[in-house]
């Protein structure tokens, strides 16, 4: 098997997340942008927060910058699923797992969300493992 | 020694694609509480 090396690794991460900059993180009862989508957090930009979406990878890891909040949810429902998008907001480019508990790819303080929650991302990594 | 091509190379990157990890942690605050 081929082996991916860190500063590839690197290239590759930093090319998918150039990809959400100004993109959305939406909340939804169902994967793949169906179901009900209960809230939108926006990723940063250059253009409009003055950083990217995320610091520039120096290996297969790249962090998220400041995200900024869904101020009032959109609708009532269990979140279930994060989906990333463009920043067209209707682009899909990964679909995470939300739970409140185990080992979801995003930990929720509660999957019930109600119509004006404030949702806040506090954290967001995404990795490409390197190696074999 | 055996160099990987280039289709196998990029098999493997596809491979590591597929298995990124995320981890990220969201807080949920109602108008008058956290929940």
């Amino acid at each position: 098997m081929a082996t991916l090396e860190t500063a590839y690794a690197a290239v590759m991460i930093n090319s998918l997340v150039s990809l959400l900059d100004a993109g959305k993180l939406q909340f939804w009862t169902a994967v793949g942008g169906t179901g009900t989508k209960l809230a939108e957090c926006t990723f940063g930009s250059v253009g409009t927060t003055g950083s990217p979406a995320f610091t520039v990878a120096t290996t297969g890891v790249a962090t998220a910058t400041t995200i900024t909040d869904e101020d009032a949810a959109l609708d009532t429902g269990t979140a279930a699923y994060c989906m990333l998008t463009l920043s067209n907001g209707t682009t899909n480019v990964l679909d995470l797992t939300v739970a409140s508990s185990g080992s979801p790819d995003i930990t929720i303080s509660n999957t019930s969300i109600a119509t004006s929650d404030i949702v806040s991302v506090t954290s967001l990594i995404l990795t490409l493992p390197e190696g074999p | 020694m055996n160099i990987p091509t280039i289709q196998e190379q990029l098999q493997g990157a596809v491979a590591k694609i597929v298995k990124m990890e995320a981890k990220g942690t969201v807080v949920i605050t109602s108008p008058t509480q956290q929940k």
